[in-house]
């Protein structure tokens, strides 16, 4: 009886419910956005979906370690404004990825010891180093970077397989092939579902809570670093505001893929289907002939909708685990 | 252990506090800069003239700011330029700035706000502690400064924009048989120029010279990306997506912000399947250098791009403002002096520049900015 309820649940995930909801939206607008599915606009969306899911990956894994980086989008502004300055110089991009992801990986485990060794919470230490990242641009320039040679925008303009797929989307399934597999089964992923679950068992039970919390911001940082580049690298023309706004459809997309900002839960794969139900909303009501103020309402909607969902299943799952608990008595 | 907790809280919120006052501190450093400027100008009896643009880091004032110097130095006074960095252009900041130079005393301010009427009280504060206010670029509520120097009318802007497109769409076989399906790419919605920019193009489309050229539905072909630099380039991305020859497709795209022109052209030289380049053209308003690569591209669709002249823009500001301060002309005058650009007339307490600068592949490289 309790097994059998068990497995009902089981499938019934968060994941489930996005992905029925995301096949429903993708039936409707084959029906009604007339040429929606055109290979450009697929395209551009999953352009659009490879640096938004990259970098989600990493605001996941920071996200159930129960903290939060909302400092993303201006470091991802320095990542890109720097890869700018080395792509003038003509530098290509084999390069410019691992200069990028070094950069992140630096300005993030600056986060990652801000968090820890002073023990300010993650929010206001990350509202600090975005005023710092942000601070940073105007010091060192005055204005954007143009011009920049067709070695650096390789990636967007040359860069196809088949000579259809953008190359973004292959770094970006790579990434997340590999994020699934090491979120499931690797040591160091248990280790971060113990601390967002509770810090100080995990500490307990001996592991190294601080080095983790690092460690997960330099990976979240590289992750960064790789969005930046491809974020960078589709214009001959670098602003020293790249990034900006980007943190908040991040989190967006984690929160939408099921992650509690409590912390301790949370798949890769919600966050990769949150993060494309989010790419599609914006070019969606374009195609369908709605007013694109409609965009960020929809969004909010759908997030809204989701984490209700998640509570509701939250206090279910309650309800099933309290019928053994009664029937020990 | 209940202790251990308060202290725990009393100490983050301390270090917490100091790092934001550390911050705060480090914007503030900027003001006593200008003090001695403000200083230096009492000591020599030296006019000085306070420039604030929207913000500061974009190409487009940087050529603004070199056309103030040129002025300056011609006229020997002091320039004081400061604004908000590019990502914090909001009206809070600008105003910070203004308190400052007010305290000061400065002898004339020149503004492009970025919010005409939640900068008016302080401008009006401005005026009545005896200091000159004109505004440039963006105007304010037209009783909160003494004159306002237009780059261009939203008239010639508006002419000028369709004139570039109309110009390309005919050339590849539009016209008063073949009409033609365009898009507009405007800001974030609520901005003075593009508003009435907007309304111009509007105006000007109901004409019979460009009436073979349509919007078709506004709710969809007018794109308000705002100003995040991902979103103006997801959202050219789809615009792009939807051109073609095709009747339901979109032809001619008008970028109206210096960060859409650009996009549109990037987005179409990283599109998978390109729309047919004879089929379609792409426009707008940049500075010459942002526009550049595309312009000089022969199978790029972007063939030209349209401004003003941002260096004149700063020196007739100059212009304006110093012979303001000194009593050459007034709010009644109706014509202006001003240096090398010759006479420029000054209607209703407006002067203007001049009319649009559309530059192509002959021209773009005689521009730096």
């Amino acid at each position: 009886m309790v097994q059998e309820k068990r497995r009902t649940a089981s499938f019934l995930t968060t994941e489930f419910y996005l992905t029925i909801f995301l096949l429903a939206v993708l039936i409707f607008l084959g029906i009604f956005a007339k040429g929606f599915y055109t290979i450009n606009n697929i395209m551009s969306i999953l352009n659009a979906y490879s640096y938004t899911l990259i970098a989600a990956i990493g605001m996941n894994m920071i996200i159930i370690t129960s903290n939060i980086d909302v400092s993303t989008g201006a470091l991802v502004s320095v990542v890109c404004f720097a890869s700018a300055a080395l792509g003038k110089l003509g530098l290509p991009f084999p390069v410019l990825l691992p200069a990028a992801m070094i950069m992140g990986m630096i300005l993030s485990t600056i986060n990652g010891l801000f968090i820890t060794k002073t023990r300010i919470p993650s929010i206001v230490a990350t509202l600090a180093t975005t005023q710092l990242f942000q601070g940073v641009l105007p010091l060192t320039t005055e204005g954007s970077i143009y011009d920049l040679p067709a070695t650096f925008t390789w990636l967007a303009f040359e860069a196809k397989i088949f000579g259809i797929v953008p190359a973004s989307v292959l770094m970006c399934l790579i990434i997340t092939v590999i994020a699934l597999f090491f979120m499931r089964y690797s040591r160091f992923s248990k280790k971060l579902y113990a601390i967002g679950n509770n810090q100080n068992s995990a500490r307990l039970s001996g592991i190294n809570v601080e080095k983790t919390i690092i460690i997960t911001y330099a990976i979240a940082g590289a992750l960064f670093g790789v969005s930046a580049i491809i974020i960078a690298t589709a214009g001959q023309r670098v602003t020293t505001t790249m990034g900006s706004g980007l943190e908040m459809t991040l989190i967006a997309s984690v929160i939408l893929g099921g992650t509690s900002t409590a912390g301790g839960s949370g798949k890769v794969l919600g966050t990769v289907i949150g993060a494309l139900i989010l790419s599609i909303v914006s070019p969606a009501i374009n195609y369908l002939g709605i007013s694109p103020n409609w965009s960020d309402a929809i969004k909010g909607a759908i997030i809204i909708i989701s984490v209700v969902v998640g509570a509701a299943q939250y206090v279910k799952k309650k309800r099933v685990i309290k019928v053994p608990a009664g029937g020990i008595s | 252990m209940k202790k251990n907790l308060l202290k725990k809280i009393i100490a983050t919120a301390m270090v917490g506090i100091i790092t934001l006052a550390m911050f705060a501190g480090c914007s503030k450093t900027q003001t006593p800069d200008n003090t001695q400027g403000g200083g230096k100008k009492t000591a020599d009896g030296k006019i000085t003239i306070a420039m604030l643009p929207k913000f500061k880091g974009e190409n487009y004032f940087d050529a603004v700011k070199i056309g103030a110097q040129e002025a300056a130095d011609e006229l020997g006074i002091t320039l004081l330029y400061d604004g908000p960095p590019q990502d914090q252009a909001t009206n809070q900041k600008q105003v910070d700035i203004l308190e400052g130079w007010i305290a000061q005393k400065v002898d004339a301010i020149l503004v492009s706000p970025n919010d005409p009427n939640a900068i008016a009280p302080t401008l009006k504060k401005a005026q009545e502690a005896g200091i000159k206010v004109v505004t440039f670029d963006a105007d304010a509520q037209k009783d909160a400064r003494d004159l306002f120097v237009n780059q261009i009318t939203a008239d010639a802007t508006g002419k000028g924009l369709l004139e570039a497109a109309a110009r390309e769409l005919k050339a590849k076989g539009y016209g008063p048989n073949k009409k033609a399906n365009i898009a507009l790419v405007s800001s974030s919605g609520t901005d003075a120029n593009q508003a009435a920019w907007e309304a111009a193009i509007d105006k000007y489309l109901a004409t019979e010279e460009y009436n073979f050229m349509v919007i078709k539905n506004k709710e969809t072909d007018v794109y308000y990306p705002g100003t995040d630099e991902t979103k103006v380039n997801a959202e050219c991305a789809t615009l792009i997506s939807r051109m073609g020859p095709g009747e339901d497709q979109i032809q001619a795209a008008i970028g109206l912000s210096s960060m859409a022109t650009p996009a549109l052209g990037a987005q179409y030289q990283s599109a998978s399947k390109k729309p047919d380049a004879n089929a379609i053209t792409l426009t707008g308003l940049a500075t010459p250098n942002a526009l550049k690569t595309y312009i000089k591209d022969d199978e790029h669709p972007m063939n030209a791009g349209m401004l003003w002249n941002c260096m004149d823009l700063g020196y007739l500001a100059v212009q304006v403002a110093y012979q303001l301060t000194k009593g050459d002309i007034t709010t009644e005058s109706t014509s202006v002096n001003a240096g090398r650009l010759g006479t420029k007339e000054i209607v209703d307490r407006e002067c203007v520049l001049g009319d649009a600068l559309i530059f192509d592949k002959t021209n773009v490289d005689n521009f730096n900015y």
